[in-house]
């Protein structure tokens, strides 16, 4: 029974912590601006986050080591340095955009204007990580997550018209053809975000996994990530009905919550809000955590949400600089929806560095003795860190090419 | 490079041998199990009958530099002056595994401190912050 619970927390988890400010803006500007068209990365990117989750867990359970201890002990401090670099400064763009995400949602629940509510934002955040036990950082804001599914049925209640197949498929518009592909990197980039991995193998430690828990493992990245996409795609096909139709490009996260509130009205508004507060908040913390962990897993220093600050000092005094800087990004820069558009394109950027080791890791008996990966999850392995390089080529064009999307 | 079996619990001779990869970037556990940092470099030192063997591990930031590029120790030791760089030698490993653990505890080490340092300068004023029960080092503030 206690692995049923389990399963299921952690499936519930996952469907609920999947959206976060990258993935709700970027499924919203693509359902707006070219419809259903762009509900295929969602999907390529889900499968290849089920991968990626899944063999960073089985690393954690089995190892002993997180995925950072086992970047810088495998390939030695200089190569190390890449992926947490990158992870360090593309997160630190996702963590603003989230903060901004939380804020606009504690705005809309209570009319005040975001920027008022941006510093109790960042406060909420830093109360969380600072003393709140891992269980309950990765549970609560999880759980008021699984609101995102309003958003699927939405669907069933105000379901796209037309021939539905022919929508779906993948277009290059000849107008906005940048735009297009630019959208494609940055919906990769948000679903696939290695602080996802970061934060996941670390979770395992915390949580003490081992070889018993790979079955959960299994089944929460695969039915937790394949449920938690659904909302997701719930988002763009919401805005593909609403938003555009009337022309509206989803230009603010204000503007994504006209899609709830055309089908549900006054509802549908606090609803978003909901959703918007309760994705962004878990996902700050994940963010947050992500980039604590790593660092301090890399240069070997005590880590855990399990402890007191004081017994893991360093691992704390990252969270605060990173938090502060965040919010100061957020302040300076505003604009949350470009800031995790942007930040999503940065992360596809990054995505090669931070993804391909897990093809040598996860093949290192050493680390993974009986449980290596098999020829089938290999190849699956090649084909999301060739997709990855693509992604990044691609998205350093687009950027240059769109200056961010627009 | 190869270190002859010097280190405790290794037999004598190649055979026992513990490669660098065994120790390069191996976590760091004192007695208390307290993780204080990781092994960026080891230093070795040449006998008078030629044998090469290993006498410290160095942590710290230019040890780290030399790991990127050899260009940049001596400019990290200039700017920082060696003042977050430590050394540990190799006759305090206990044990060597997936974790290298120390015969002395954290407080023992001056690496062990840096934790204890952030602690007392930084993280004491913000409420919350707890206080550890053990370690006598602790009981400072």
């Amino acid at each position: 029974m206690r692995i049923v619970t389990a399963v299921l927390l952690g499936v519930l988890t996952s469907t609920g912590g999947f959206l976060d400010a990258g993935s709700i803006s970027t499924a919203a500007s693509a359902g707006a601006t070219f419809g259903l068209s762009l509900i295929w990365p969602i999907v390529v990117g889900t499968l290849a986050i089920i991968l990626l989750v899944e063999m960073s867990g089985r690393l954690a359970a089995v190892s002993g080591k997180a995925y950072s201890e086992a970047l810088r002990e495998r390939f030695g401090f200089a190569f190390y340095l890449l992926p947490l670099s990158a992870d360090v400064i593309s997160n630190g763009f996702l963590l603003a955009a989230e903060l901004g995400g939380v804020s606009i949602g504690l705005a809309l629940l209570t009319g005040l204007d975001w920027h008022t509510v941006l510093p109790v934002s960042a406060l909420l955040v830093f109360a969380m990580v600072w003393r709140a036990p891992f269980g309950l950082i990765e549970d609560l804001p999880s759980i008021l997550g699984l609101s995102a599914l309003l958003f699927v049925v939405a669907i069933v209640v105000q379901p796209p018209s037309g021939d539905i197949l022919q929508a779906l498929a993948p277009k290059v518009p000849g107008s906005g053809s940048a735009q297009y592909l630019y959208l494609v990197a940055a919906i990769l980039g948000a679903t696939m975000s290695p602080y996802l991995v970061y934060f996941y193998s670390s979770g395992a430690r915390e949580d003490r996994w081992s070889r018993r828990s790979l079955r959960i493992n299994r089944m929460t990245a695969v039915l937790g990530n394949g449920f938690g996409s659904l909302s997701a795609i719930g988002i763009l096909v919401a805005c593909s009905v609403v938003l555009q139709p009337r022309g509206i490009t989803a230009d603010s996260l204000s503007e994504v919550g006209l899609s709830l509130a055309a089908p549900f009205g006054q509802l549908g508004a606090i609803g978003f809000g909901l959703i918007l507060f309760a994705c962004c908040f878990g996902a700050a913390l994940e963010v947050s955590l992500a980039v604590a962990y790593d660092i301090s897993q890399g240069f070997g220093w005590e880590w855990g949400e399990e402890k007191k600050p004081v017994e893991a000092a360093r691992f704390n005094l990252v969270l605060i600089i990173y938090i502060a800087v965040a919010f100061t990004l957020a302040f300076v820069i505003g604009d949350p929806l470009q800031l995790a558009l942007f930040a999503s394109a940065l992360i596809a950027l990054i995505l090669p560095v931070a993804l391909a080791p897990f093809l040598i890791l996860m093949n290192d008996a050493d680390y993974l003795r009986d449980q290596r990966n098999g020829v089938l999850t290999n190849l699956a392995t090649i084909a999301v860190v060739i997709l990855a390089f693509v992604v990044a080529a691609a998205s350093l064009a687009l950027l240059l090419l769109t200056g961010g999307g627009r | 490079m190869t270190t002859p079996g010097e280190w405790p619990g290794a037999e004598k001779g190649i055979r026992g041998a513990l490669l660098v990869r065994d120790i390069l970037d191996g976590q760091l556990e004192t007695r208390d199990h307290r993780k204080v940092g990781r092994v960026a470099d080891v230093a070795a030192v040449r006998d008078p009958d030629g044998t090469v063997r290993a006498v410290e591990l160095r942590i710290g930031p230019e040890a780290l530099a030399g790991r990127i590029s050899p260009r940049l120790r001596p400019l990290v030791a200039k700017v920082l002056r060696g003042r977050f760089d430590h050394r540990i030698p190799v006759t305090e490993i206990a044990e060597v595994g997936p974790t290298i653990r120390l015969r002395g505890l954290s407080d023992d080490y001056a690496v062990g401190q840096a934790e204890d340092w952030v602690a007392r300068h930084i993280l004491r004023w913000i409420p919350g912050s707890g206080r550890p029960a053990s370690s006598p080092l602790r009981e400072r503030y």
